[in-house]
């Protein structure tokens, strides 16, 4: 039950955690204040207690399709904001910032809906022990266990990450954005395939000979990047799409920012 | 009248052929009893959509994930919950309750 507990919290923590410390490293070397983030964490663990608390109404919203149609916008509106903040960040980096408020508030969302996505499936896997059960003593043990693995998974990403000047890693730190990004639109996609509101096809390949979507390092590149050993065309679709998207946007702030630089040197 | 009611009879169905494939996907039923699937393996024919039917009997949640299947839904207690697999190619693709993964563990046969 330790092992079950501390594999459960793991998997659900991980992706918020480095999600979070490269918001840490960003805001770290454009000297932001990280209150937004320690808000956000705040916030998005109420958040989850609140989804798993209303998790049997929303669960037959839409005919049942409930959870699935929430999940699935919970996951777009997390990539739709880590590209608002990528956006933010280039604008800071070319020394022409958007707004600072625009920034917190878009980190702030990412940390809340992650948290809560993730964190809510902690609070119902517990609901299931009731007050008195004896094995309650290792299903603490293994939450506190799981949480303290993903805190230092995070601290280790920021700390490594960190260290780097922020001019060589700037857009290594927005590539890793935009692939977390693009993960939650697959798994997004994903969950509206299983509700059958897009349609379900025939897997193109399997690469779980390259590397097992089962393995720990495929379970960890699964939570982080949304890693698919067996994608189909819909799933491809809209990874590619997201990317395309992500990098075009990238583009356009740089394009619109530097632009405008030029217009008012004349 | 009756022109009225036949047209709407005809728009209803060429929305509903719009929405679903070309037969609709056959229902099969899967239990959680005390932690356990029931039947803890199913059959299902290769490249076809199916509707699994999970009802837990349980009072306590649990997930019914899969990586193979990439399926993931949580089916809070006395409930149920629907959840759409396949098209999948001839193979074996374990499932398991992530709540109780010792016990609670499945597999879709899918063969031609």
């Amino acid at each position: 039950m330790l092992l079950i507990s501390v594999i459960i919290i793991l998997r659900e923590v991980l992706e918020a955690a480095v999600l979070i410390s490269i918001f840490a490293v960003l805001a770290r070397h454009f000297i932001l204040p990280t209150r937004s983030l320690k808000l956000g964490i705040l916030v998005g663990v109420f958040a989850a207690l609140l989804y798993a608390l209303n998790l049997r109404a929303i669960s037959s919203w839409f005919g049942g399709l409930g959870q699935e149609v929430f999940n699935a916008l919970v996951q777009f509106a997390i990539f739709f904001s880590l590209l608002l903040v990528s956006v933010y960040f280039v604008s800071v980096k070319q020394q022409q910032s958007l707004p600072r408020r625009f920034g917190e508030v878009v980190m702030f969302t990412v940390a809340v809906l992650s948290i809560s996505r993730e964190g809510s499936e902690v609070f119902l896997f517990v609901s299931g022990f009731s007050a008195g059960d004896p094995q309650l003593g290792a299903v603490m043990a293994g939450i506190a266990l799981g949480a303290g693995i993903g805190f230092s998974v995070g601290a280790l990403t920021y700390f490594t990450l960190v260290h780097f000047p922020i001019s060589k890693s700037f857009y290594f730190l927005l590539c890793l954005l935009g692939l977390v990004g693009a993960g939650m639109v697959i798994q997004g996609t994903k969950l509206l395939v299983q509700a059958d509101i897009l349609p379900s096809r025939l897997p193109l390949w399997n690469s779980n000979d390259v590397l097992n979507e089962n393995s720990i390092p495929g379970q960890m590149l699964f939570a982080i990047f949304g890693y698919e050993s067996t994608p189909s065309s819909i799933d491809l679709i809209a990874y590619f799409s997201a990317i395309l998207l992500f990098v075009s946007s990238i583009v356009a702030i740089h394009l619109w920012r530097r632009g405008s630089r030029g217009v008012s040197l004349v | 009248m009756h022109n009225r009611i036949i047209l709407n009879l005809v728009v209803l169905n060429f929305l509903i052929g719009l929405s679903s494939t070309l037969k609709a996907a056959s229902t099969i039923e899967l239990e959680i009893r005390n932690h356990l699937f029931f039947p803890s393996t199913l059959h299902i024919p290769a490249r076809t959509k199916v509707k699994l039917l999970i009802y837990n009997r349980d009072s306590t949640p649990e997930e019914f994930e899969s990586y193979e299947l990439n399926r993931e839904k949580v089916i809070m207690g006395n409930s149920k919950a629907v959840v759409f697999i396949g098209p999948l190619p001839p193979g074996r693709y374990p499932f398991f309750g992530e709540f109780n993964p010792k016990t609670a563990q499945g597999e879709v046969v899918v063969e031609e």
